[in-house]
């Protein structure tokens, strides 16, 4: 039976570390629909200090659009949706912006409860700065003094499995306790305790004294060998919220507009838990958002969620941090022509002091766009150890079959032509065998994600409505063949009646025409062993394939794609392949 | 669409200050609670002491129970000292005699210092505290008190925001070492008669040049640009350096040259402490000025790009070049990287007119 809107419109805002964007969804012939965005610099920051200043900007950028009155002249949003049209039936929240969460980690096995405390921190937007665990030699006066030298905004307390360690776990708690009790009573953090079930009485007793906060979560690790991260996750992102609506001027505010503030981490990774059920459930779903000052991979294998969240690398105010995990070199490879080390470098570092600026001349373009892959690298790099061993692949060194992959943040949306977007995700991310691209080029998968507890007919309908761009469907076979070899044999049967068969040889990328209003059978022949998902040489044949802005795009340049060690060649290579995606 | 509708309002730029007279006021304010040492309406010159506290930069824990061979629960007892005791290495803390006084177990200070805790079956000591000061910053007139962290203070002058700065803050007369904007500083220029003084330059400063400025004691330095290597030997020098355009080789630009050659031999406050946009902070390079009879106004804060307006471009192909709005075109512009883009057209000095993207320009004034 088909589900009914009940005709509620959906305003929902992003506050971004440099762009405060919202987006108005409403019924449109009966399905909830994308209708427009609008976006402005987020003023969370001096001179401002209050988000409701870009929020009132950016819907007055979207009433240009739409001629819809939102806000009230008190800036608020209008709500519920008035008779004349002006206002909205719901309204969803969601951010970036500010600073992340000082966290200190405290647990016992530095590869048991210590590794998934981490691995919860970096479902948001937390700064990990000190991590304690029984490997760790500093005596508890150390302890105590880097505590207080941090002076954290949140403790998360880890350790002892379901009737196990109690002691240990007690320790714990009293050396943040002591901590609580020599800091500042205005710089005491809040406490998550996700350890031992049985001591969440205990562990709040010892630091009620010192008036801190404890929030108790499931047991990160009840056994050795079950890991359950989801509770400790939802924990944080209402931690998260509060320390936004406590320290950033109209946080608050807006959260009771909309019933809180998700992270936008947070948002983006249901949006992708989403996908891997609605899709192949063979392959995971993946989503990459490439913010100013964070990074996010989500990855989702039949509705399990790895989040990760990099706080301190972007494309903005952390771009600098891209040198400190790799040399220049390994950003100056993306490029398609000559460019001074020194100018990549000067580049990166003005680009941290100028966080907002884009690309106007297409040196500036290139450079922005290997910046781009290079963060994306450094964040699926980290990313991917916490993915489950048993996501399926061609090798275990490559990226696991995916379907479909999410792209979002200014950059890739920002890109003049969807094939240079659709290229840096291939470069970046190299994905295997048949996929989708799907970019977000309206800014609204955080939305999405943040919509769904509240009205998860816009998240699915929306979501099917095609309003995230999508880019074509993937096909990259894995193998290893001479360049020029044929690799694969292509046929595709439009829905028209009309067949093209295309040859398609090692080392190259290219497009077939398969635009998003066509659909295809495409019969997939690999040759010389290669495996596009089937297993090696085995063919695929792929039915009422929906085509994409780019088309088909074939990327044969072999998985993990190797460049060129010399740069003349590099470069040239980039450029054919720039030019044969049609950027 | 006229200007002041609300798209046109929606743009609201970074903004950098270079401004010849302005009033400026600085909160100094301590990270933790300590004393505020001046009074309101008092005049302070730029490094002056405002506000000291002292901070204790480690603990000693002594887990009592251990030493006594008891539970936690049961050390209160025989603890021997009490918040607010001074010790010494090696004075008892805890002590507890065995039956008929034969034997006793002790637990003594592991090092000088204050008791500030005995509960928990532990006694916390922390180490003598150090003092944290905060300096006026500017000379000026404390206008308001913020107890127990510190001050606003208040000077009318002339403000030149950097980019990026070393750390660091001195107060003395400026000597600008280069003819025109684009000129560096040179290892030449900088001689023995620049020791105390702030020397500037319109480039950016090769190793050796700063090593010589760092050989003279100059007691600070301002650039235009600088070299991403030279970043290690700038933090290294025992002085602030603020750069005022960006890394690589970029001239300063014309506004700040201008304002800093005109004001040659007076005295500055340098405040090269790094930008932070949480706080809103940007290193700077204040020029305390004689305040005419009614004070100047406050530096605009928040302002949207508006026709008129003095901008600098903050990207290629014309970063740091310096015009004035004529006009936010109505619609996207696509530029030559292909990207579309809301834009205004800008009279570049020295260059003419130029499309340039909002997202690539910043208020100067």
């Amino acid at each position: 039976m088909a589900i009914t809107p009940t005709g509620d419109s959906l305003l929902a805002v992003d506050f971004g570390s440099t762009t405060t964007r919202v987006a108005l969804f409403d019924v449109v012939d009966g399905e909830y629909r994308f209708v427009a965005a609008g976006g402005a610099p987020t003023t969370a920051e001096p001179p401002y200090l209050n988000v409701v200043e870009g929020l009132r900007h950016a819907v007055e950028n979207l009433r240009a659009v739409t001629g819809r009155v939102l806000m009230d002249d008190t800036d608020k949003v209008i709500m519920p949706a008035r008779g004349d049209g002006g206002g909205v039936d719901a309204f969803v929240a969601t951010a970036s912006a500010g600073q992340p969460l000082k966290t200190v980690i405290m647990g016992l096995l530095p590869d048991v409860s210590v590794e998934s405390a981490l691995r919860a921190a970096q479902s948001t937007y937390l700064r990990v700065s000190e991590v304690f665990g029984l490997g760790d030699r500093r005596r508890e006066e150390q302890q105590v003094d880097a505590i207080l030298k941090t002076q954290p905004d949140l403790v998360i307390i880890a350790g002892g499995t379901e009737g196990g360690a109690v002691e240990a776990v007690m320790r714990l708690a009293e050396t943040v306790g002591l901590a609580c009790e020599l800091l500042d009573e205005r710089h005491r953090p809040r406490v998550l305790f996700a350890g031992n079930a049985a001591l969440r009485d205990d562990v709040s007793k010892t630091l009620k004294p010192y008036n801190v906060e404890v929030h108790p979560a499931l047991n990160l690790r009840p056994s050795l060998d079950v890991e359950q991260i989801d509770s400790a996750r939802h924990e944080l992102a209402a931690l998260y919220q509060a320390q936004r609506a406590a320290t950033i001027g109209g946080m608050g505010e807006v959260a009771l507009w909309g019933g809180g503030i998700t992270p936008t981490s947070t948002a983006f990774g249901r949006l992708i838990r989403y996908l891997s059920k609605s899709y192949d459930s063979s392959k995971g779903a993946l989503g990459v958002d490439l913010g100013s000052a964070h990074t996010t991979v989500a990855a989702a294998f039949n509705g399990r969620l790895s989040l990760y969240t990099q706080p301190d690398l972007g494309m903005g105010y952390n771009a600098h941090n891209v040198l400190d995990d790799a040399p220049i070199e390994h950003l100056a490879r993306w490029l398609p022509v000559d460019m001074p080390d020194r100018a990549v470098r000067d580049y990166v570092l003005n680009k941290t002091l100028h966080p907002n600026t884009i690309p106007q001349d297409v040196n500036e373009l290139h450079l922005e766009h290997a910046l781009a892959r290079q963060v994306l690298r450094e964040a699926l790099r980290k990313a991917r150890p916490a993915w489950p061993a048993s996501a399926r692949s061609a090798r275990a060194d490559l990226l696991p079959w995916f379907e479909p992959i999410v792209a979002a943040g200014g950059v890739l949306a920002g890109a003049p032509r969807p094939a240079h977007a659709a290229l840096v995700l291939l470069d970046a991310l190299q994905p295997t065998g048949i996929t989708t691209l799907l970019l977000d080029a309206n800014g609204i998968a955080a939305a999405l994600g943040a919509a769904s507890p509240v009205n998860s007919l816009v998240t699915i309908q929306v979501t099917d409505s095609g309003a995230l761009l999508n880019l074509g469907p993937v096909v990259a076979p894995v193998g290893l063949a001479r360049a020029g070899q044929t690799v694969l044999r292509i046929k595709m049967s439009y829905a028209g009646g009309d067949t093209v068969n295309s040859d398609i040889a090692f080392g190259s990328i290219q497009v077939l025409p398969l635009s998003a209003a066509q659909t295809a059978t495409i019969n997939l022949q690999p040759l010389r062993g290669f495996d596009v998902g089937r297993g090696p040489g085995r063919p695929a044949v792929l039915r009422d394939v929906e085509g994409g802005a780019v088309g088909l795009i074939v990327d044969a340049r072999g998985r993990p794609l190797i460049l060129s060690k010399r740069p003349d060649k590099r470069r040239e290579a980039n450029q054919k392949w720039l030019w044969e995606m049609g950027g | 669409m006229a200007v002041g509708d609300g798209w046109l309002m929606a743009y609201i730029a970074p903004q950098t200050h270079v401004t010849p007279l302005c009033t400026i006021r600085r909160e100094r304010l301590l990270p933790v609670l300590g004393d505020v040492l001046v009074r309101a309406n008092q005049k302070v010159e730029a490094l002056d002491v405002v506000a000291r506290a002292a901070v204790a930069p480690h603990h000693y824990v002594v887990d009592v129970g251990r030493f006594l061979g008891l539970p936690a629960s049961k050390v209160d007892r025989y603890v021997t000292r009490k918040p607010g005791d001074d010790v010494k290495r090696g004075t008892l803390v805890a002590a507890r005699h065995t039956a008929l006084g034969l034997q006793s177990k002790v637990a003594r200070a592991p090092g000088a210092g204050t008791v500030v805790s005995t509960t928990g079956g532990r006694v916390v000591i922390e180490a003598p505290r150090e003092a944290l000061e905060v300096r006026a910053g500017i000379p000026g007139v404390v206008v308001s008190l913020n107890p127990g962290l510190g001050v606003m203070v208040e000077t009318a002058g002339a403000l030149i925001q950097g980019v990026w700065g070393s750390g660091g803050l001195d107060f003395c007369v400026m000597h600008v070492l280069a003819e025109t904007r684009n000129d560096p500083l040179r290892a030449e220029a900088v001689t023995v008669s620049h020791r105390g003084a702030i020397v500037i330059a319109g480039g950016g400063a090769d190793a050796e040049a700063l090593r010589k400025a760092g050989a003279n004691r100059v007691k600070g330095i301002v650039l235009g640009s600088l070299d991403p290597d030279l970043v290690p030997l700038a933090r290294s020098l025992d002085c602030p350096v603020m750069i005022t355009d960006g890394f690589g080789h970029l001239a300063m630009s014309a506004p700040a040259f201008a304002l800093i050659k005109s004001n040659a031999g007076r005295e500055a406050a340098l405040d090269a402490k790094p930008a932070d946009r949480f706080e809103g902070w940007q290193p700077e390079m204040v020029i305390p000025l004689p305040a005419p009879s009614q004070s100047p106004p406050l530096p605009p804060e928040g302002e949207p790009l508006l026709p008129g307006k003095r901008v600098r471009a903050l990207r290629a192909p014309y970063a740091g070049a310096v015009g004035t709005i004529n006009a936010l075109l109505e619609e996207d512009v696509e530029m030559p990287s292909g990207v579309r883009a809301p834009a205004a057209r800008v009279d570049l000095k020295d260059i003419g007119p130029a499309t340039i993207p909002f997202a690539n320009l910043e208020i100067l004034e």
